[in-house]
């Protein structure tokens, strides 16, 4: 195998397609018993008593007084989430007590038989009623309110986004065996991340590193919905197997997951630009407010993130950047692929279109003369270190859509039923954590076992979710270690077995791990001994980069970045307000394609996830309680609702990446949403500052 | 425990349904039942019941088998194209390989997508259950009075759905057939709303015409009486009273707010398609 981006038979490719892959719900243990909840019904409320009714031989309830530690570890130590709510509920759908026992249908009818009585408490149930911070940071960048006195003209904007349920095939599900007499949890489930389930057990069950084992089953999709989630039910699980002294599963049902798990942030970004009177931005003041829910969670991080994109891919000299996460009584929202950056694209780039209307140019040419560039500034003081390869990614979506020339015929006045209209979006990603949490916290590791008969294992706690990574990284191994592919060997990882080599989140698994991979392939390969057993090692070396300070918010977020380009071609009816797709483009720099067909499955599905967030993807809350809990009801777009994409990869080589390669699953993402409105504001002659933009809020505007 | 039978003709299924009475259900494709976790002590499978898979045209009246799926009706050329094409729309091939039309009339919602056109075609079902001598006896009646309300059908517990008849002239004839789905995406949705209009012209004048609205009341709405409004009217004359008549229609819808649309929406665009109908 020589050329490493050639596609090949991805390695679960014919496990899944035939059917043979067993996921979490189907395993089967001796003895295992089955589980259901009795959560709360109420937003916000205390819990005054809990009539239990009588529990048959062999059933069991677990609460939180049954844990060492109720408190879920998340990211800091405030307001940390209860395993179980003990004394007060702070969300509809919270656990309350978890009932398992060797019948389903018994357990599901004793946890409706549970009484919960509560005195309710006043609950905040949105955004803008919250007052509660769960994190909050600042920064400022030249002096904005100089630049806003001596502005040509300042514009204000308020943009607004609804939540995203991460829409994973498989739903969450965890089972627990408590070995009593090694004293020994094994947990086995579907997660992103497991080291961060098993320190959470540890904790939660007051066990070492020695008396934890967690292992990953096959996983169908995690989105982010994988990364913290499953510590919770994995807690619960274990907990329940520990009191009941045999293994228990958890397996949520559809509509369980949709009301309870983590979603993406529900948010408000304002934005003030002053402009000169040569139509340049010269400040920019952003203030961004995120709906954490009931427990913030991840929340702080992808705060972090919405904040570093608060001026887009744009250089804007002056900067005044404010962002909150706020708390309130409804579920709790958390990782989902972009992390934070969704929302604030759809506003950067839905303000830039209107910036341009504003003065007169073309949204194309108002971002042309925005763009940043190599050794520019990042807006916290770091440095695009790399080559900025916008005009490029630029010339090729041109070349692909014809933006130009259809926006020009568009722009002309149309008749007639349906209405065209083409949007472009430019968009990057900061590749792994923010900050230096890969150098400071996460530290991983990779190790490769060669064994007797020459094959190498890839030992390292990533895991595949569906997103290609054993076939990735079994790649990365094979050719450096000039190998047939089906000599290298990556099973689900097994704490017991592998590394922490951190979780599978944040675009890092390529460019981090896999530069780790490539590392201890090329140092087994410097000592390859055919026929004996071998090991190698490779743990993380930082990058030179400007250090990143939290608190001032400052220094290089991320090591690189990748960029994007999005053009969204469609045809809107007046009569209805819907749209029907005319033409999806998408042009990429992911540093170099490890997998062709593995990247064109993230761009496609990337690109289709980003604009269902931006169109058809409501997700509402009602007096606390979510709305849309099925997929009747929760719109996602299949293949009929989308055209063939056209895809484009421009090759720009990243030197701390294995074979040149960056992060790449979550930038996909990105521009769907703004390329769509965009789009459709050009066929309604309409602005709009709200996704998901559905056609009753295009209609509503229409006929006004 | 749920006893199953898979009857082997229609005598047969109404002699097990007479016995279980309301303790059975029937399931034809099972698309509905399964989906909501309904089941009952008696389940009577109609899947091999070939007799109600036949489709036939006689003395004007096109009569399809209340076994029929969506699948096979799409690909027969006698069912009227415009019925096919509401059908092509329905959820994705998987169900629609299994679900069939009086499965769509007997679960009675208020979004069923064959419906609103069922309604302008002046659709009749035709039922049938056992008479004293255990032979077959039949019923007929027209579809707005069969559909009562949301999931409330006017059928005995003894009683099955046997076909659907059409009267070919409530198509045949006519000038212009519309319809639409507003789903909220292109497979796999329930309509927000739906809509179908038919109607002849005939030397400039309104000779007959049928409009019926779907998802934005209990059952799908149609006036007669402000269809014989409209009747015999010249198309100049008709122009002139568009919008009058359109806000008429305002009136009748009775649209909710909830998890999939607003009312304000679905009044708003079934209005918006009932004027574009109208532009004759």
């Amino acid at each position: 195998m020589e050329d490493i981006s050639k596609a090949v038979e991805r390695k679960d490719h014919r496990l899944k397609m035939s059917g043979r892959a067993e996921y979490t719900c189907d395993k089967r243990m001796e003895g295992m018993l089955y589980s259901a909840f009795v959560r709360s019904e109420i937003a916000h409320g205390r819990i005054l008593d809990i009539k239990l009714p009588v529990l048959p031989e062999g059933y069991v309830a677990v609460s939180g007084h049954d844990l060492y530690d109720n408190h879920l570890p998340v990211i800091t130590d405030e307001h940390e989430q209860p395993i179980f709510a003990i004394d007060e509920v702070c969300f509809v759908g919270e656990a309350i007590l978890m009932l398992a026992g060797p019948d389903l249908q018994k357990v599901r009818r004793l946890c409706r038989e549970t009484k919960v009585v509560y005195e309710e408490l006043p609950a905040v149930l949105t955004l803008d009623e919250a007052t509660e911070t769960a994190a909050h940071y600042h920064y400022h960048k030249g002096d904005a309110e100089a630049a806003f006195a001596q502005a040509a003209q300042v514009v204000e904007e308020v943009f607004t986004t609804g939540y995203q349920e991460q829409a994973y095939l498989e739903v969450q599900g965890m089972v627990a065996q408590w070995d009593a007499e090694n004293r020994k949890m094994h947990v086995f489930g579907s997660m992103q991340a497991p080291y961060h389930v098993k320190n959470a057990v540890m904790r939660v069950l007051g066990l070492d590193a020695e008396h934890v084992r967690v292992v990953q089953e096959v996983t169908g999709g995690g989105f982010g919905g994988k990364e913290d989630y499953p510590s919770l039910i994995a807690c619960q699980a274990a907990a329940a197997a520990k009191k009941a002294g045999a293994p228990v599963r958890v397996v949520y049902d559809r509509r369980e997951d949709m009301t309870v798990t983590t979603k993406r942030h529900p948010s408000r970004v304002r934005y003030a630009a002053a402009l000169d009177a040569q139509h340049r931005i010269i400040a920019l003041k952003a203030d961004i407010c995120l709906d954490a829910g009931a427990y913030p969670g991840l929340s702080s991080v992808v705060l972090q993130r919405s904040l570093n994109v608060a001026a887009g891919v744009y250089k804007i000299d002056n900067l005044d950047v404010d962002g909150r996460a706020v708390l309130t009584h409804t579920v709790s929202n958390g990782a989902f692929r972009g992390f934070g950056a969704p929302q604030v694209f759809f506003a950067i780039e839905s303000l830039m279109n209107h910036l341009a209307a504003k003065v007169g140019m073309t949204p194309l040419a108002f971002r042309q003369m925005h763009m940043v560039q190599q050794d520019n500034d990042t807006v916290t003081g770091g440095k695009f270190h790399y080559y900025v390869p916008l005009p490029d990614l630029l010339a090729k979506a041109e070349e692909m859509s014809d933006y130009s020339r259809k926006y020009a015929a568009y722009s002309q006045p149309q008749q007639g039923r349906y209405r065209k209209g083409i949007g472009l979006s430019l968009f990057m990603h900061g590749c792994g954590y923010t900050g230096s949490a890969e150098k400071d916290f996460l530290r991983p590791r990779v190790i490769l076992r060669k064994y007797a008969n020459d094959t190498v294992e890839i030992l390292c706690g990533s895991v595949d979710i569906g997103q290609g990574l054993k076939t990735t990284f079994s790649k990365i191994a094979a050719v450096v270690l000039d190998l047939p592919l089906e000599r290298v060997i990556f099973h689900n990882p097994d704490t017991d077995r592998v590394p922490d080599s951190g979780p599978t989140v944040a675009s890092r698994s390529i460019m981090i791990v896999g530069k780790l991979v490539e590392r201890a392939a090329k140092k087994l390969k410097a000592v390859w001994e055919s026929g004996k057993e071998q090991e190698t090692v490779a743990d993380y070396e930082s990058p030179e980069l400007i250090p990143w300070n939290l608190a001032k918010f400052n220094g290089d977020a991320y090591p690189a970045y990748s960029w994007g380009v999005n053009v969204v071609e469609l045809e809107e009816d007046c009569l209805t307000g819907m749209t029907k797709l005319l033409g999806v483009w998408g042009v990429f720099d992911v540093g170099t394609v490890i997998d062709n067909t593995v990247m064109l499955g993230q761009a496609e599905g990337g690109i289709l996830q980003g604009i269902g967030y931006g169109s058809m993807e409501k997700m509402e809350s009602a007096a606390g309680k979510i709305r849309q809990t099925s997929f009747t009801d929760y719109m996602i777009p299949t293949a009929m609702d989308t055209v063939p994409n056209q895809i484009a990869f421009v090759d720009n080589y990243y030197e701390y990446g294995p074979f040149g390669a960056k992060g790449a699953g979550e930038l996909t993402l990105l521009g769907g949403a703004p390329a769509y409105t965009a789009a459709v504001e050009q066929a309604t002659g309409k602005s709009f500052h709200a996704i998901p933009l559905t056609p009753e809020r295009i209609l509503a505007a229409q006929q006004k | 425990m749920v006893k199953t039978y898979m009857p082997c003709s229609v005598l047969e299924a109404l002699r097990l349904k007479q016995e279980a009475q309301s303790e059975a259900i029937f399931v034809a494709g099972g698309t509905d039942i399964m989906p909501s976790g309904r089941t009952a002590p008696v389940l009577i499978y109609l899947q091999g019941l070939t007799e109600l898979q036949e489709v036939s045209k006689f003395d004007g009246v096109l009569r399809i088998g209340a076994g029929c799926t969506y699948t096979q009706l799409i690909g027969d050329e006698r069912i009227p194209k415009i019925l096919r094409e509401a059908m092509h729309e329905i959820a994705a091939p998987a169900i629609r390989n299994v679900g069939t039309i009086a499965g769509n009339i007997c679960n009675a919602s208020p979004a069923g997508d064959t419906l609103p056109l069922l309604y302008a075609m002046d659709a009749v079902i035709v039922m049938g259950s056992l008479d004293e001598q255990g032979q077959l006896r039949t019923r007929k009646l027209g579809i707005e009075a069969f559909i009562q309300g949301v999931r409330k059908i006017t059928l005995e517990p003894s009683e099955m759905v046997l076909a659907v008849e059409i009267p070919c002239n409530s198509y045949e004839q006519m000038t212009k057939l519309q319809r639409y789905k507003a789903g909220a995406r292109k497979a796999q949705a329930i309509a927000k709303l739906s809509f179908a209009g038919i109607c002849r012209v005939e030397d400039d004048v309104l000779q007959d015409v049928r409009l019926a609205f779907g998802a934005v009341g209990a059952t799908v709405i149609r006036s007669r009486k402000l269809e014989a409004k409209l009747k015999g009217l010249t198309l100049t004359e008709l122009a002139a009273r568009r919008t009058s008549i359109v806000q008429e229609y305002g009136e009748l819808l009775r649209p909710i707010d909830d998890q999939r649309s607003t009312a304000d929406y679905r009044r708003q665009v079934c209005l918006n398609l009932l004027e574009d109908f109208l532009s004759l």
